[in-house]
């Protein structure tokens, strides 16, 4: 639940939301996983202020807490002023009574509210509007420690508390110390991984009010800025990506990616976290217009989503739709995010009679059954590998991000342990994503199959499936006929 | 698009016609009375926000399809029972309710009556078809292809299934409905169902349809520890099921079991239909009676497997259910659950809803049959050798 109350010539109205499921009704906000709780604040406050057009203040609730507006007229009544924060008895903030200037004219620094520390919020609040902010503590309530995960889709632990309150001593840092800080431009933190690497240079394409200018990415994926065509301008981070084995958590990782960026970095950019705060399973939206709500877009209704649009851009293949070449990459990694190899063997058996070749990416061991495996760790042959086949086919991981994403190419996407929905979604003739639907997924299971036990996983289309998208694919996009 | 539609229970109601079936005018009081038999009999729940309603009150009727409708759901499965000269559905009080985005579909009870099972001349069946059919004309109805759609509860025991399913459409044309969209609650089409006149088939409930092993397997020991008062004789008597292998069990290899559209569930333990055991237990993770994270995939996953397997106009899933008490199963706000349920239901498909609008950009035409079958043929010949 999300909430704020429009106080408009001393009358007070009420505002209730939801984090939406998928409908996007006007009373409800795009889920979006890359957000922080201060990105549905700033909604919240575009919301009210759309709905009562002369509110003079807005209070908004923590976007960490379940509450209601009825709740907040409750604590407003013991007579708050603007501007100013109620907090629990240990400060964590319950809401925020904002005058309507600061959503109008400086609206993004909205972004850099910790939401976990009303002392934090009260002195950037006051760097921001220069004049003093109020500060109440409730006595009937105290939030206690905030979980790791909670029924509303956060999960922002005590850990990660500490990298939004990093961050927003930062800006006010900042803003006392910089005369011109109103000139410095806002940057995305979303160091990693390759696949958001993609979905945010996407996102960063596709806006229509961007709030940043700048997007921190680790050096290592150089190559894949480089073509992405992203509108954020890099800030490389001189380390290697967080490993996915859990051996460094998020915080750690961040402590020491703000040493590695240095001070002339971080005291010449307003930083926003924006590595994941919320679930991303609970969410039916992808992840580039999680991202594009990250960077701004309000996307408020389902007709905006990126994913139920025409796809920005497509190619294809040059070549004679004769003979049909596909590229695979079936290897995750893991074996829970392989393609089984069973039916590796059989898709390439089938194709091959078909008179159709088969390219696999690092897979030498599927060549006795037809295949001709290719290596394409970077992006350069990676890309020359797809121009050089008619259809790619990728599990959830960079190469179909990139390859469906970047270059627009016509891409099967293979889902198992993951969601189509926020990593594949949107269908047209150039992609289709295949899974069985089971009610398992996404389990994100890294090891074994937590339902069956198996080392590989049963949401996997089976290779009749697999391979009916391939000849539809091919005769849609090619107007390919099958021999 | 995918409608959900849910099985409900008409029997909440103190009309003429219902007390002629039920014998009792006090509905409720078997939930009431109930009492779980031992500790690991989930309690039956009861409802908090639509209270013990009286569907005779049209009011009370009109809030419970608003409160499905406002969750999603496209309309309410109601059964058709024979009460002795003629066939009831009390689907009467919920007609006003209905609409063009809210119909009623049926399940006829067949199960219940020896008629269908043994032989009769024509005239008579025909008689008895007709009534059936006069039955089914309340409300606005569900239309499937166009059709009113009826669930044959127990398909294998109609004597002549293909000549009583051609009755069955004769009478409806007479009593002028637009036709019958026939469908057999069985999981497979082992029996021919489809080539008997059924149109589709059903997932049959969490008690007929087992459909992976149970996490109990008592074995002599145990029945000797249950006679000697050692162990509580639900472990030897009653079936347990993990929830989520058993709704995933469900959803593998449906193409193998033919036209068979989906039946979901929130939870089931119809201890209550068991008093001397034998009951069906469905468990969530962390000993629950009920997960929604789970529950809402299984929903999501079943509307989009429909979407993507069946026609137009015949891709429904079924929600099991709308006002179970006795089994548990219900959707309704509950005094131990709230409306956890209900969200979850409406979350889900509102995820589901949204996802299949994305699927909607793909061109007309897909693969003609010949190359499918052709595709078959050779993985498993590549299967083989591989």
């Amino acid at each position: 639940m999300l909430t704020g109350i429009a106080l408009t010539a001393g009358r007070a109205d009420g505002f209730d939301f939801a984090i939406s499921k998928g409908g996007l009704a006007p009373n409800e906000i795009f889920d979006s996983a890359t957000s922080p709780p201060a990105r549905y604040l700033l909604e919240v406050g575009r919301r009210i202020l759309k709905a009562a057009p002369s509110a003079d203040v807005l209070v908004v609730a923590n976007p960490l807490l379940p509450l209601r507006a009825q709740q907040l007229a409750g604590w407003l009544n013991d007579g708050v002023t603007c501007p100013g924060i109620v907090s629990d008895e240990k400060d964590f903030p319950l809401l925020y009574v904002l005058p309507r200037r600061l959503f109008e004219e400086m609206e993004r620094y909205l972004l850099l509210l910790s939401t976990v520390d009303a002392g934090i919020d009260a002195r950037l609040l006051e760097g921001l509007l220069g004049q003093q902010v109020t500060c109440r503590r409730s006595s009937n309530i105290r939030i206690g420690s905030y979980p790791l995960s909670n029924a509303s889709g956060w999960f922002q632990g005590a850990e990660r508390q500490k990298i939004l309150k990093v961050l927003a001593a930062n800006a006010i840092n900042i803003i006392g110390k910089k005369p011109h800080w109103r000139r410095l431009p806002f940057a995305v933190y979303h160091p990693y991984h390759a696949g958001s690497i993609v979905f945010f240079a996407a996102a960063s394409r596709d806006m229509t009010t961007p709030l940043f200018e700048r997007h921190i990415v680790c050096s290592t994926y150089r190559d894949i800025m480089a073509v992405a065509d992203s509108r954020l301008e890099p800030l490389w981070l001189k380390l290697t990506w967080l490993p996915r084995d859990g051996s460094v958590g998020e915080p750690q990782y961040f402590a020491h990616a703000l040493d590695r960026l240095g001070d002339d970095v971080v005291q010449d950019n307003f930083i926003v976290f924006m590595r994941y705060s919320r679930s991303t399973g609970t969410s039916p939206f992808h992840l580039i217009d999680h991202d594009r709500f990250s960077l701004g877009d309000s996307i408020d209704s389902v007709a905006k989503t990126r994913q139920v649009q025409p796809p920005l851009h497509k190619q294809a293949c040059k070549l004679p739709a004769t003979p049909l070449k596909v590229l695979f990459h079936v290897t995750g990694g893991l074996p829970i995010k392989n393609y089984p190899v069973q039916y590796c063997k059989e898709v390439i058996r089938t194709l091959s009679v078909l008179g159709i070749a088969v390219t696999v990416i690092g897979r030498p061991d599927l060549v006795p059954f037809g295949a001709c495996s290719i290596d394409a760790d970077e992006t350069e042959p990676l890309m020359a590998a797809v121009e050089a086949h008619h259809i790619f086919i990728g599990l959830d991981s960079f190469p179909h991000h990139f390859v469906r994403n970047v270059m627009g190419w016509p891409t099967i996407g293979l889902f198992g342990t993951t969601t189509a929905a926020n990593f594949g979604g949107g269908w047209h003739d150039h992609y289709r994503s295949l899974s069985e639907g089971l009610p398992c997924h996404p389990c994100g299971s890294e090891t074994d199959c937590p339902v069956f036990g198996h080392a590989e996983c049963l949401n996997y289309v089976k290779p009749p499936q697999l391979l009916a998208a391939i000849f539809e694919m091919a005769s849609q996009v090619y107007g390919y006929q099958a021999g | 698009m995918v409608r959900v539609l849910a099985f409900f229970d008409t029997r909440y109601q103190s009309s003429a016609d219902m007390l002629s079936l039920t014998g009792t005018a006090d509905p409720w009081a078997r939930l009431r009375e109930a009492r779980p038999a031992s500790r690991q009999h989930f309690a039956l729940n009861q409802p908090s926000t639509l209270g013990m309603y009286d569907l005779a009150d049209p009011q009370a009727a009109a809030r419970v399809v608003a409160m499905a409708r406002g969750a999603g759901i496209d309309g309410f499965v109601v059964d058709c029972r024979w009460a002795g000269g003629t066939y009831v559905t009390g689907a009467q009080v919920l007609a006003p309710a209905t609409g063009e985005s809210f119909g009623l579909a049926f399940q006829w009870r067949n199960g219940d009556e020896n008629f269908w099972r043994e032989p009769a001349d024509r005239e008579t069946r025909a008689g008895r078809a007709a009534a059936l059919m006069a039955a089914l004309k309340a409300g606005q109805p569900t239309a499937v292809a166009g059709r009113t759609l009826l669930i044959v509860d127990r398909p294998k025991e109609l004597a002549e299934p293909a000549e009583t399913l051609a009755l069955l459409r004769s009478a409806a044309a007479g009593a002028g409905l637009p036709g019958l969209y026939l469908v057999a609650n069985r999981a497979e089409d082992k029996g021919r169902f489809l080539s008997a006149g059924f149109d589709a088939l059903i997932d049959p409930g969490p008690a007929e349809w087992h459909s992976c092993g149970p996490s109990n397997r008592p074995t002599g020991l145990d029945f000797l520890e249950v006679m000697a008062g050692l162990k509580d004789s639900v472990e030897y008597l009653d079936k347990f099921f993990p929830y989520l292998l058993f709704a995933v069990s469900r959803m593998i290899n449906r193409e193998q079991r033919g036209k068979v559209l989906p039946r979901v569930f929130p939870a089931f333990h119809d201890w209550a239909f068991h008093p001397e055991g034998g009951a069906t237990h469905l468990v969530a993770p962390g000993n629950k009676a009920v997960d929604t994270y789970w529950y809402g995939l299984f929903v999501e996953n079943a509307m989009l497997h429909t979407h993507e397997h069946f026609t137009a106009g015949e891709q429904i899933v079924f929600l099991d259910s709308w006002n179970g008490w006795l089994e548990g199963s219900q959707v309704e706000p509950s005094l131990l659950d709230g409306d956890l349920v209900y969200n979850a239901t409406r979350d889900a498909i509102d995820r589901g809803r949204y996802v299949i609008r994305t699927r909607e950009g793909l061109p007309e035409g897909g693969l003609a049959a010949e190359m499918r079958e052709r595709i078959r043929l050779l993985c498993d010949a590549a299967r083989s050798i591989s």
